[in-house]
């Protein structure tokens, strides 16, 4: 009985520790960027006070509340929203290598999105990448068709399918498909094109517009409670689904409902921010050694602050302070992601 | 047995797996009971359709043909959370559960009773921890399955079946990748059980020695002669047992339920002593290991063992003096100078074997 408060304690101190981390990195990525704005300033910013340049308060205003803010704020609901799809994920396959992307979904999403990019120039005569601001509309539409269309696919495919193996294969395999069609087109495409869609390929919390984030915010704060009522169905499936079927659990529905929540989220995380990768991947582990348990009435809202942390972080280091320009996040989150990863391992045993 | 206690019915029960063209069948025209707080081991070599059996009474598959009644009500009419309250099991490869505490994975077991979180009440907790201790396993509610052995990790997937308070408990192999000492204390684990929780226990086991001895019922299965069931001093009486599990080379003791090895002999030797102590018996089994048959009298009176019952074991020759010594070892390493070469003509002969030359 004293270990398992001892272990309630650990755990509510990480939980404590995750969220004054998250409002941390909150504020530090509102005030760091390539403009330099004052800390004082950017306090007066946030609270409608007057700033210390008076000249520059319109430009500032602008950037915090138009640009940083949205950033951070779609890095939080990404990074959260990723890693409960990803746990979910390696939950139900049983697999420690299972991300987010592992049925194929965000490839769905490069499709739609080449298809409109790479076609558009090459057929519509117009490149994309002069379109401006419908241009990244129309991209975040295009992916959001092509991840649900492949999550549709793989819906009904698990309905039908009975082993997990199957599964899991077929999605990577939709994934190839899907690969070769857009190493296909980028082929037949303008280097403009290409260029472009490169660019979203590298996944970026900055694509999100002010307007935009509002339908964000929405559908991730209803699809991640959404997956939060899974806890009990998630739970079962550690024993393996025969033992879950013996308990009382119906394996095929659970493992649809399963499919269906992470998939949607993955699905409208990869329309706003491109493919972000690891961070669904790697959050899951690094819960359950932070945590210590498996058990996803903890696991679960671990992994979405953990996970929004991380996220931020990543956002952070990519804007490189101090430097012009950025890197792409896709390439930070993998750099952050598989050393921490390393190091929960070797310290877990 | 009367009515009331039986808890499993198989009514003309065939198994199998339902494919688009034709069923395969596995086992077909089943007719047996099952009865409360009984152990029953279902046994049959490798391929008799055993797993199949199980896993269509646990519903996990459906049957192809008859029927099978749980608790006076057709199987077929079950929901799934019905069944989780009259069923439980315990299955093989339960290495791939990770990361979960055996105090998690038995907590488990109480799903069926908890709300919509699964969060265990003071109430599951307790049986949670009688579970626990029920099966011997308290000291080890923290550790983490994949730090457990097999038998403790099979301890674990019991509790979790006690947990699930169900009437009826079945195993799929719980004895199998246990070292010896542990599948008996696994079968006596059982058997109490049964007995002091008055469940319904079916399990199936490649164990045969230990079924028989602790069993109270046997279903013998096998792909050509299909299910027998009853009592172990019945099966062994009307000479079932053999029937199915007879080989070249075994032989049965029907009164102690053992198996045991028919040796070849090749030729005989006189052992003298008293034939009910242990030291006697012992020196037989040595020289039958050896290819010689200890007997009373032979026609060639040229060996002699006589065993005194006082620690030592005399051998005679002849035209030798006789020789004490107080290891079996030893008469066997004289004897063997002398017969050691009908020994080994008797064996290649017997197998059938010529040396590679």
């Amino acid at each position: 009985m004293e270990k398992e408060n001892s272990s309630v304690l650990s755990r509510t101190i990480w939980i404590v520790l995750t969220i004054i981390g998250i409002a941390v990195m909150f504020i530090v990525n509102v005030a760091v960027g390539s403009v330099s704005i004052p800390l004082p300033d950017v306090v007066n910013i946030l609270l409608g006070t007057d700033v210390s340049d008076v000249q520059m308060g319109e430009i500032w205003n602008n950037i915090v509340f138009k640009s940083r803010i949205p950033q951070a704020t779609t890095a939080v609901i990404c990074g959260a929203g990723l890693s409960v799809a990803g746990l979910e994920m390696q939950t139900v396959f049983r697999n420690p290598l299972a991300g987010p992307s592992v049925l194929g979904v965000s490839s769905g999403a490069s499709f739609g999105v080449a298809l409109l990019v790479l076609l558009s120039g090459t057929i519509g005569g117009t490149a994309m990448s002069r379109m401006g601001i419908y241009g990244n509309v129309a991209l975040t539409v295009g992916a959001a068709i092509g991840a649900l269309t492949v999550m549709a696919i793989i819906a009904a495919v698990a309905r039908k399918v009975k082993g997990n193996v199957t599964l899991l294969i077929i999605g990577v395999m939709i994934g190839y498909i899907a690969n070769a069609f857009i190493s296909v087109m980028k082929y037949f495409s303008v280097a403009e094109d290409v260029h472009t869609y490169t660019i979203w390929g590298l996944g970026s919390f900055a694509s999100v517009s002010s307007g935009q984030i509002g339908l964000f915010a929405l559908l991730m704060a209803i699809l991640i409670p959404l997956a939060m009522l899974l806890v009990k169905t998630l739970n079962l499936l550690l024993l393996g689904e025969n033992y879950a079927r013996n308990l009382g659990l119906n394996v095929e529905r659970a493992r649809v409902l399963i499919i269906l929540s992470s998939g949607l989220i993955v699905a409208i995380c990869t329309a706003f921010c491109g493919p972000i990768s690891f961070i669904g991947l790697a959050v899951p582990h690094l819960c359950r050694g932070l945590f210590r348990t498996s058990d996803h009435r903890i696991l679960m809202p671990a992994s979405m602050l953990v996970g929004a942390l991380l996220a931020l972080v990543c956002n952070l280091i990519a804007r490189m302070p101090g430097a012009e320009g950025a890197l792409p996040v896709n390439s930070v989150t993998s750099l952050i992601g598989a050393p921490v990863v390393i190091w929960v391992l070797f310290k877990k045993r | 047995m009367d009515k009331e206690s039986v808890t499993i019915e198989l009514r003309n029960l065939t198994t199998g797996y339902r494919e688009k063209k034709q069923d395969i069948i596995v086992s077909n025209g089943l007719n047996a009971k099952l009865h409360v707080g009984e152990m029953t081991c279902l046994l049959g070599p490798n391929g008799a359709g055993k797993s199949t059996l199980l896993r269509t009474l646990a519903a996990f598959q459906p049957s192809i043909g008859g029927d099978v009644w749980l608790m006076n009500r057709n199987l077929k009419n079950y929901k799934n959370n019905e069944l989780s309250h009259l069923i439980s099991v315990v299955l093989t490869d339960n290495s791939r559960i990770r990361n979960m505490t055996a105090y998690d994975v038995v907590s488990i077991g109480r799903s069926p009773y908890t709300g919509f979180w699964g969060k265990l009440s003071e109430k599951d907790k307790k049986i949670v921890e009688k579970c626990l201790q029920w099966v011997g396993i308290t000291a080890l509610a923290e550790r983490k399955m994949q730090t457990l052995s097999d038998g403790e990790r099979q301890k674990v997937m019991i509790a979790k079946a006690i947990a699930q308070e169900t009437p009826i408990i079945f195993l799929d192999e719980p004895t199998a990748f246990l070292d010896y000492p542990s599948k008996i204390s696994m079968m006596l684990l059982l058997h109490r059980l049964a007995k002091a929780l008055k469940k319904t226990i079916f399990l199936s086991t490649h164990d045969l020695e230990h079924a028989l001895q602790v069993a109270d019922q046997i279903w013998l299965m096998d792909r050509d002669k299909g299910l027998t069931t009853g009592l172990p001093e019945d099966l062994c009486a009307e000479g079932k047992i053999e029937e199915y599990f007879m080989r070249e080379g075994i032989t049965f003791d029907r009164a102690t339920c053992t198996f045991g090895v028919q040796h070849d002999t090749a030729r005989e030797v006189i052992i003298e002593g008293d034939k009910d102590s242990l030291e006697y018996k012992l020196v037989c089994k040595a020289f039958m290991r050896n290819a010689i048959r200890p007997v009373d009298t032979c026609e060639n009176e040229d060996v002699k063992v006589t065993v005194p019952g006082d620690g030592t074991y005399r051998l005679w020759e002849y035209g030798k003096e006789t020789v004490c010594v107080n290891k079996i070892e030893h008469i066997i390493g004289i004897t063997a100078s002398t017969l050691v070469k009908t020994h080994i003509k008797a064996v290649r002969d017997a197998a059938n074997m010529t040396q590679y030359e």
